[in-house]
């Protein structure tokens, strides 16, 4: 039976918390009973194993995940909103890869969302085109893709980011009506991968494929992430409906990194 | 290295986003690593990490800077990994979970024979033992620190990791490693 002091003694030095003088009573302990030399080598041996199981590796887009979801919390130099303004903070408490989808289902619960639209409607209806403002200049990767919106119906803008392998749709929308935006991406893998907001409700959010509708009114600043694993290029084309008529088309370019 | 954490978590208060930045550079593979022996599941895992940055840069005007900011954040971690295995006690899919999208190059790593057994002992011992294990070898803690962390006296710490190390050692004798 090894004693009180010689277990802490073995545990202690294994640990790397034993002074000299400890270390140096632990080997006279050692030297003189086999119980406790056996302890100690068992003991040793977990550790080594424990050590010998390497590290792994976080996978590749985390840490752009968790930078994506942080530009969209609130800056803390900034006073917290009121908890009914506060967005869609509270769905990091969710498991995150479900967030989106449990706003998404919860938006639909409340029956603000028409997801058929998508079945029975599914082509812009392009003979409805009042106007197309497109940016399609090749600038580099660094400087991120921004369009302005300047209309009576709604104002703000929407930039592309690209923090790879994620790209980041930001929108920061005003609008007094509602106003559905509705976001189409191809040319690449790109797919959806997370929604989160800064400010304002939406008044409801739908992604299917590779589209995304968002309803707005008022003041609203939520962003999109995109898998864009390849890092290929990508052409955004947004459309801006009121009542299902289409207002505003535009485009935005993101040449992917070669 | 860790000192130099207190003035991030100061440049972050002050506004600069940048700096928390950093902070999870540098911290996010040790979360991720020490979510992962505790929930043993790769998504799971991710899961976790994401949602402790996002707890941490929230909560952080409650931090105290009077403590470090490792301690803090590994807190944070250990109660997150408890809350989701909590949760998953209610969940019964749990493996089908394990077999889903995940087959990635991060998956191989798992193919290490001693890592899988490892592993696979730290499942047989308690979410309270477990966590003094991850935080004295995996996390490289001390008792003090592992105290601070877990909120309990040194010699508690010690007794819960001489009862971990017994525990992974009969485990790992079914193995065959020892």
């Amino acid at each position: 039976m090894i004693d009180e002091r010689h277990l802490e003694l073995i545990h202690g030095e294994i640990d790397g918390e034993n002074s000299a003088g400890e270390s140096r009573e632990l080997n006279r302990a050692l030297d003189s009973s086999t119980e406790c030399r056996a302890l100690y080598e068992d003991m040793r041996r977990v550790a080594d194993l424990l050590q010998e199981a390497k590290p792994v590796e976080p996978p590749r887009q985390l840490r752009a995940q968790i930078v994506g979801a942080l530009a969209n919390t609130l800056p803390h130099a900034q006073p917290r909103p009121a908890s009914g303004r506060a967005g869609l903070g509270w769905l990091s408490m969710l498991r995150p890869r479900y967030a989106a989808a449990f706003a998404m289902g919860l938006l639909v619960a409340f029956g603000t969302v028409s997801v058929q639209r998508w079945a029975g409607d599914a082509e812009l209806d392009v003979s409805q085109l009042t106007g197309t403002m497109t940016q399609h200049q090749a600038l580099g990767q660094a400087t991120p893709q921004r369009l302005v919106i300047d209309l009576e119906e709604i104002s703000g803008s929407v930039v592309i980011r690209d923090q790879d392998p994620l790209l980041m749709v930001e929108f920061d929308l005003s609008s007094a009506g509602i106003v559905e935006v509705v976001a189409a991406f191809d040319g690449s893998d790109a797919r959806f991968n997370g929604l989160a907001q800064r400010q304002g409700e939406a008044l409801s959010v739908t992604a299917e494929g590779s589209r995304v509708s968002i309803k707005n009114q008022g003041e609203q600043q939520l962003a999109l992430f995109l898998s864009n694993p390849r890092n290929g290029a990508m052409n955004l084309e947004l459309g801006f409906y009121i009542d299902g008529r289409l207002i505003h088309q535009a485009d935005l370019n993101h040449a992917g990194r070669q | 290295m860790r000192d130099a954490d207190s003035e991030l978590v100061t440049q972050c208060r002050s506004g600069d986003r940048r700096a928390f930045e950093t902070l999870v550079q540098r911290y996010e593979r040790p979360i991720f690593n020490a979510a992962y022996r505790m929930v043993d599941s790769l998504d799971d895992a991710r899961d976790v990490t994401q949602t402790v940055f996002l707890k941490a840069f929230e909560k952080l005007d409650s931090f105290d800077p009077h403590y470090r900011f490792y301690s803090w954040i590994y807190r944070i971690a250990l109660n997150e990994s408890i809350n989701l295995l909590n949760g998953r006690k209610y969940v019964t899919a749990d493996s089908d979970e394990q077999a889903s999208d995940w087959k990635s190059p991060e998956e191989n790593l798992r193919t290490s024979q001693v890592c899988d057994r490892v592993q696979d002992a730290l499942k047989t011992i308690s979410s309270e033992y477990r966590s003094v294990i991850i935080l004295k070898h995996f996390l490289g803690c001390s008792y003090s620190d592992i105290s601070l962390i877990l909120q309990v006296e040194e010699k508690t710490v010690k007794s819960r990791l001489f009862t971990a190390r017994q525990r992974l050692r009969e485990a790992l004798s079914d193995s065959e490693l020892i």
